[in-house]
């Protein structure tokens, strides 16, 4: 190992710029699986955020994430009536496209029950929750909106009262809660040409689901017999969006980063192999002098280990400046970032088996020529 | 006390009509702070007779012993040849051989940390050395910053650092002019009869003959008689 960082040490320009290299391939691995990771927490963060619940969507239908669901609103009523049933609330979603200072914002509006509040659990990070029926909205801090702020949504006037943090539908588009009573004015004062075309971007579904909360089991099993209605726990709901919309992104993130991590081996393997080839001399000298076969391997090893983990830890640490900076939220998991020293050690194992395959090949006698 | 010793070494290279025989029945035997010339031709088998002792090859026929254990015979090595290079034998090369990177002190300690650590009174042992060999203020110096006959100098400390039984030289003084190849064949002959140390040199370079104990001369792979006058320093 000391021959590794003395040679290391010597060639530091070769060391850095291999280094800088294998930096921006690791940034953009680790990046994509926060990426994925991001796309997974936005997509479920509504249900999440519902905590606990049952989710009645329109019977055979896998909404309101993976699929479009439509519900009678009185299906609310019937659901909150059913034995053992504590508490339901109807979920309404509308995506809105709009202009604010020169700036083409998306946000997806969810209705609250007012005062009551529901149907999720969303406590703004900065100032209030709803507390008028009408004419106020919470919206997300990615809107980049400030608190007091005065907007106007198909011709209503609203007020920002709260600010939440990291609040995202499952499309990834901010969102803003208002009071049921609010969305629907919205939606009656837009133009019916408008209704999923300029304005409204997603069809508007007046109902898309009842979150309900049940505080028995034997809740389900009732909720299941109420005409037109699918019934979905919390868990379900995660794994039909994540099998869904998810799975693709995925895999095909997936196989991005296996492509990454080969070529970051290949590249790798040929530094290091070109290192062992540039020291063939030194390497025989060594082997003449009487060097064991574990100090040829940990000196090839070696560097290959010092460079990758020199790399990986330089590309955590600029992913953690720079991920933040991007449109969309990317999540590194210390989970992950752990699994990926192993990764890298291996990644380092894996490219130097060529170099080490030479190095030990080298024959000592090679050291006498003049 | 015979340091080295080559009995009836023979080594053959290729097979059938194309077979050279580099090494012919040949023995010799050093003492303990003896100082060898090995003469000859090119093709005489000199490299060959050294890279057998130095158990970088091994003859067909005949043993190599040091002191007096058999290390090598008949094809076979007896016991690692690393492990018995690293604590038997010294080396000296025609160029230095110097780790560019490293200084003169991690050169010459090279060999010692091969074997295991290096204790304080190793590294004593070996700024002593380098400022007997007068080059006390260049330990930390990378062979880049020194002339040739430093390096040699360094190289030969490094030869000698694991107090080894045995030195073998390859053209020590040919990358050297005439003054600097004398002062490091003396540098070698001094400090390796301190060591006890046998020392065999291949040499092509008749200026340093009477450095030597004695020559020993090859030709065609087999050993002829020393030539009179040159068998030892200062002696005619």
């Amino acid at each position: 190992m000391r021959l590794a960082l003395a040679e290391l040490r010597a060639h530091l320009g070769r060391f850095l710029g291999t280094v800088a290299g294998l930096v921006l391939l690791f940034t953009v691995v680790l990046g994509m699986g926060g990426i994925y990771r991001g796309m997974v927490a936005d997509a479920t963060f509504l249900i999440d955020s519902a905590g606990d619940a049952l989710w009645l969507t329109e019977e055979g239908r896998r909404g309101p994430f993976a699929e479009a669901s439509r519900l009678p609103d009185a299906i609310v009523e019937r659901a909150r009536v059913t034995p053992g049933v504590t508490d339901a609330v109807g979920f309404r979603t509308l995506t809105y496209q709009f202009r604010h200072q020169g700036r083409e914002l998306r946000v997806t509006f969810l209705s609250e029950r007012f005062p009551e509040g529901g149907p999720l659990r969303l406590a703004p990070a900065q100032g209030r929750g709803l507390q008028r029926a009408r004419g106020e909205i919470v919206l997300d801090q990615a809107l980049r909106i400030p608190l007091g702020a005065r907007l106007t949504f198909a011709d209503e006037p609203f007020e920002v009262v709260g600010l939440l943090k990291g609040g995202v539908s499952s499309g990834g588009d901010p969102i803003a809660l208002l009071s049921e009573a609010d969305l629907e004015r919205i939606l009656q004062t837009l133009p019916a040409a408008d209704r999923g075309v300029s304005g409204v971007t997603e069809a508007w579904s007046p109902l898309a689901a009842v979150v309900v909360h049940a505080a028995t089991p034997q809740a389900r099993e009732q909720l299941a017999r109420i005409p037109g209605v699918s019934v979905w726990s919390a868990g379900e709901q995660r794994t039909l969006l994540l099998e869904g919309a998810i799975d693709k992104a995925r895999r095909q993130i997936g196989l991005f980063r296996a492509l990454l991590v080969l070529v970051s081996t290949v590249l790798l393997s040929l530094v290091v192999f070109a290192m062992t080839s540039a020291k063939s001399r030194e390497l025989a000298l060594v082997k003449l002098l009487g060097a064991r076969h574990r100090t040829l391997i940990a000196w090839v090893v070696g560097q290959a280990i010092t460079m990758t983990l020199a790399a990986y830890g330089l590309a955590v640490a600029l992913g953690f400046r720079v991920f933040p900076l991007f449109p969309r939220r990317v999540v590194l998991s210390t989970q992950e970032l752990w699994a990926g020293v192993l990764l890298a050690l291996l990644l380092s194992l894996i490219a130097s088996a060529a170099a080490v395959r030479r190095a030990l090949a080298i024959p000592a006698a090679e050291a006498l020529g003049g | 006390m015979i340091r080295i010793e080559a009995r009836s070494l023979s080594r053959t290279y290729g097979q059938g009509p194309l077979a050279v025989k580099a090494l012919d029945r040949v023995s010799i035997a050093v003492q303990a702070g003896e100082v060898v010339g090995l003469l000859g031709p090119s093709g005489s088998g000199k490299s060959t007779l050294l890279t057998c002792m130095g158990l970088l090859d091994v003859a067909e026929e005949g043993e190599v012993r040091i002191d007096d254990q058999i290390v090598a015979k008949n094809g076979k090595f007896h016991g690692d040849p690393a492990t018995l290079r690293r604590q038997r034998i010294g080396f000296v090369f025609q160029r230095a051989n110097l780790v560019p990177f490293l200084d003169v002190l991690e050169n010459v300690l090279l060999p010692l940390r091969l074997e295991g650590s290096v204790s304080r009174q190793d590294r004593s042992r070996v700024e002593t050395l380098l400022a007997r060999l007068d080059l006390g203020d260049r330990l930390r110096h990378t062979p880049e910053a020194l002339s040739g006959g430093q390096r040699q100098r360094v190289a030969l400390a490094r030869a000698l650092v694991a107090r080894p039984s045995v030195v073998l030289a390859d053209e020590p003084t040919a990358a050297l002019d005439a003054k600097r190849g004398r002062e490091a064949i003396l540098a070698l002959r001094e400090t390796s009869r301190e060591a006890g140390a046998a020392v065999v040199v291949v040499t092509h370079d008749s200026r340093i003959l009477d450095a030597f104990d004695r020559t020993i001369e090859l030709e065609d792979g087999k050993l002829l008689e020393p030539p009179p006058g040159h068998t030892a320093l200062g002696s005619t």
